[in-house]
């Protein structure tokens, strides 16, 4: 009878470490972990959202892409470091936002032709992708 | 020769204007509900924008999925549950600054501005009226505002659960750096 509560309490709090740990230590999705969806020019990306952004997003949104193109600037905030990639053309672009230690600033420079994977969250003047990574196996 | 004078001038002028526009790209959003159980925050660190000097029109929008919080669950049931951002993947706003002629842009100096226009967060507009500042600082124009949304004006339906935990008003911040066009 005793080992029974014992038991019942042993899963008892395994159930509330386990349901504390999936509610507040929970990972933020990144797209280093995860496999790109599609693969696809910065320039065609662009294009697609310009033509028609709702059918953009329904295809794109939420979804890691990796998205090849040459570096047209690089920003840095408190928190993050944005590349925007640019292939000619159109005065839009790819805004990817990575967090400051995913990435060593110094591989990304101006002018050189990148492959970035990034989770895409919509279009404003840029296409936005967030949490990105750089693709280096892409490249070789 | 006149004519070619005034359709000079009206190039000109259009130019003039052009080179009015100012531009941010990377502009920062929080809000921040506070209630006694807990306080949540929430950033955004590419809010777009662009601010007509001449007229002070004023356009500004968000991507929902931007938003980042500390806790990763929170931010998953904000965007699938809350702001539905798959639907409604922009914020936006579309306004003016009514009192854009206070604003001196070619003089250093921090101006109280106020705006007027609507705000569009999960497909409902709103009219809306909030203080701001602008400062001028040499090529570099900057913006801040803070203002107070509640979430029921949006048709944004926060489960009798939770209710306790998410403030019936969230206060917005908007702190904006904008370069010339």
């Amino acid at each position: 009878m005793k080992k029974w509560i014992l038991i019942l309490v042993f899963i008892f709090v395994a159930g509330a470490i386990a349901l504390y740990f999936y509610a507040f230590k929970k990972p933020q999705r990144t797209a280093a972990s995860e496999k790109a969806v599609y693969t696809i020019s910065a320039k065609d990306l662009t294009t697609e959202f310009e033509t028609d952004e709702n059918a953009a997003n329904t295809r794109y949104l939420n979804k890691v892409i990796k998205v090849y193109g040459i570096v047209a600037g690089v920003s840095e905030s408190e928190e993050e470091v944005s590349v925007t990639l640019k292939d000619g053309g159109s005065s839009a672009g790819v805004t990817c936002s990575f967090e400051k230690e995913s990435v060593d600033k110094s591989k990304l420079q101006p002018g050189q032709k990148l492959f970035i994977k990034g989770i895409c969250s919509g279009f404003l003047l840029d296409v936005v992708l967030n949490k990105c990574a750089l693709d280096i196996e892409a490249e070789k | 020769m006149k004519k070619i004078f005034v359709l000079l001038l009206s190039v000109l002028s259009v130019y003039a204007a052009n080179a009015q526009k100012y531009i941010s790209k990377n502009g920062h959003v929080s809000f921040y509900s506070s209630t006694p159980i807990e306080n949540i925050e929430a950033n955004n660190n590419q809010a777009a924008s662009i601010l007509d000097a001449s007229t002070g029109e004023l356009v500004f929008n968000v991507l929902i999925k931007s938003f980042e919080f500390k806790n990763a669950l929170m931010q998953e049931h904000f965007n699938e549950n809350y702001m539905e951002s798959d639907k409604f993947p922009k914020a936006s706003f579309k306004g003016k600054i009514t009192n854009i002629s206070a604003v001196s842009f070619s003089k250093d100096g921090c101006y109280n501005v106020d705006v007027t226009g609507d705000l569009t967060i999960h497909g409902v507009t709103k009219p809306v009226t909030a203080k701001g500042s602008i400062s001028v600082k040499g090529e570099t124009v900057s913006a801040e505002s803070k203002f107070l949304v509640q979430p029921s004006d949006y048709n944004i339906q926060i489960p009798k659960l939770v209710e306790g935990k998410i403030a019936k008003q969230i206060e917005v911040r908007i702190d904006l750096t904008y370069s010339k066009m």
